[in-house]
């Protein structure tokens, strides 16, 4: 068997998406810098741990600094396998260690408190400051309390939204666990942009699975902003075939949006009246985390307009943005999209150090849900730049088939996790 | 789905072209291989 050059290994690797800095990749060091380029990322998530190791994969000769609170990773994806009892929050915590160890990183784990895009310096909550060369931010979400009459940042321990760090997550499954057989669980979805579109009907899925078991008599009712919902028709096959009627689903103008909320009364408001639930897990509005939105990256959307060639802001040059913060053309806010747009951002930094021209590209997205343990669908997409604007690669993507055999489901389920192994090790092993 | 570790090009190549003809089966990489040409 004929094995690949690195010429036509680029070149296909070109053909299926990779970009060019691959190129750079296991080359030495050809010429002396003047000075040491520095890069800090902002955010140790699925967009900022795999930007801070593929920069310095790409060019170990780089400086790389990872600004980042927490001291373990909690990945939000696979989370409501934690509440559909299929996974605990310690299967699902990563720790910084391999990116400090083995790819060099310096992690500092304080909080961003502000960019000075003029200064090219990043102040720390610590009161420290770091200077960098180009910087990339990755702060994920942030809630909106402004949209909901009501509703309030310590309303969040009685009506949690469990779509950011673990301890929400811990507080809905606490809920869930000590709510009564034949409870009602409300489960109130946000219109688009937001953070994993599918998610919700996930949720609704795995909580359904675990009520199933422990609380059969119990119902779901979800309380959607939206007319519609992404992969709605698999959901609600997949629904009526798994639990029956315990899921039942209101669009917006059928009731389902949420108009004020009540965290003392345990009770929302919408268009045709005032419902209970044992159990309210309020997913708001967000817009870009709040290092962005304090530094002037985010326009009056709330999220933050980039060049999406390099993902550098568009309002501040020098500070590249990606992840669910960025606005990313057509692309949805999910992991895999950070993880992705991290790659192609590192090898934009790169060449824009060195005075080159940024390669074009194209990226990929896949979104696997669960609705059951053994059952899984996905939704898949590949994308390229139409000027400076990401748009779906026409043909391209496409959901999971309609009535097939479990079996189908099944397999989905099997790659969905090897989904997930192989991409916690590409951020984190 | 194999894996891509010392495959030759020409395998890659065919797999790609299976893929996106509906001539191999698989779930999701028909759906991603429709979005590629040749080059």
């Amino acid at each position: 068997m004929k094995n690949i050059t690195r010429r036509k290994f680029n070149k296909i690797m070109g053909t299926f998406g990779t970009v060019s800095a691959l190129e750079t990749l296991g080359r030495g060091p050809t010429l002396l810098l003047a000075a040491e380029r520095h890069v800090v990322v902002v955010g140790g998530g699925f967009g900022g741990a795999t930007a801070a190791k593929y920069l310095r994969l790409m060019d170990p000769n780089l400086k790389v600094t990872l600004v980042e609170p927490r001291r373990s990773y909690f990945t939000y994806p696979f989370s409501n396998q934690v509440l559909g009892g299929m996974k605990t929050m310690e299967e699902l915590t990563y720790s910084y260690k391999n990116l400090q160890r083995k790819y060099g990183i310096n992690v500092i784990h304080v909080a961003a408190a502000r960019i000075n895009a003029v200064s090219k310096t990043v102040l720390l909550q610590d009161g420290k400051s770091l200077t960098f060369d180009r910087i990339i931010v990755a702060p994920g979400i942030d809630m909106r309390f402004d949209q909901i009459e009501n509703y309030k940042p310590e309303d969040t321990d009685f009506i949690p939204h469990a779509w950011k760090g673990r301890s929400a997550t811990l507080r809905l499954l606490q809920q869930l666990e000590s709510m009564p057989n034949g409870g009602i669980v409300l489960i109130c979805p946000p219109a688009l942009p937001y953070r994993c579109p599918p998610a919700p009907y996930e949720r609704a899925s795995l909580v359904a699975h675990y009520l199933s078991q422990h609380k059969p008599r119990s119902k779901i009712l979800i309380l959607d902003a939206k007319e519609q919902f992404p992969k709605q028709a698999l959901f609600s096959a997949g629904w009526k075939s798994l639990y029956g009627r315990m899921i039942e689903w209101f669009n917006g103008s059928a009731g389902g949006l949420i108009l004020r909320a009540d965290a003392k009364n345990m009770t929302v408001e919408t268009e045709f009246g005032i419902e209970k639930g044992d159990v309210i897990n309020l997913i708001p509005a967000q817009w870009a985390g709040r290092i962005a939105r304090a530094s002037g990256l985010s326009d009056e959307s709330g999220w933050c307009p980039v060049d999406q060639l390099t993902f550098e802001s568009t309002l501040l040059p020098g500070i590249h943005v990606i992840g669910d913060s960025a606005i990313a053309g057509v692309m949805p806010k999910s992991g895999f999209s950070a993880n992705n747009q991290a790659k192609v951002t590192a090898a934009a930094v790169i060449a824009l150090l060195k005075g080159k021209e940024p390669t074009s590209y194209s990226i990929s997205n896949t979104c696997y849900s669960f609705l059951a343990p053994d059952y899984a669908i996905y939704v898949t997409a590949e994308y390229q730049l139409s000027g400076r604007e990401l748009v779906k690669i026409k043909g391209s993507g496409g959901v999971s088939p309609l009535n097939v055999d479990l079996s189908v489901r099944h397999s989905e389920a099997v790659s969905a996790q090897r989904w997930y192994d192989s991409i916690t090790q590409d951020m984190f092993g | 789905m194999p894996t891509l570790y010392g495959k030759s090009l020409e395998y890659i190549e065919q797999t790609m072209q299976e893929y996106k003809s509906d001539n191999r089966p698989s779930t999701i990489m028909h759906r991603i291989a429709k979005g590629y040409t040749l080059e």
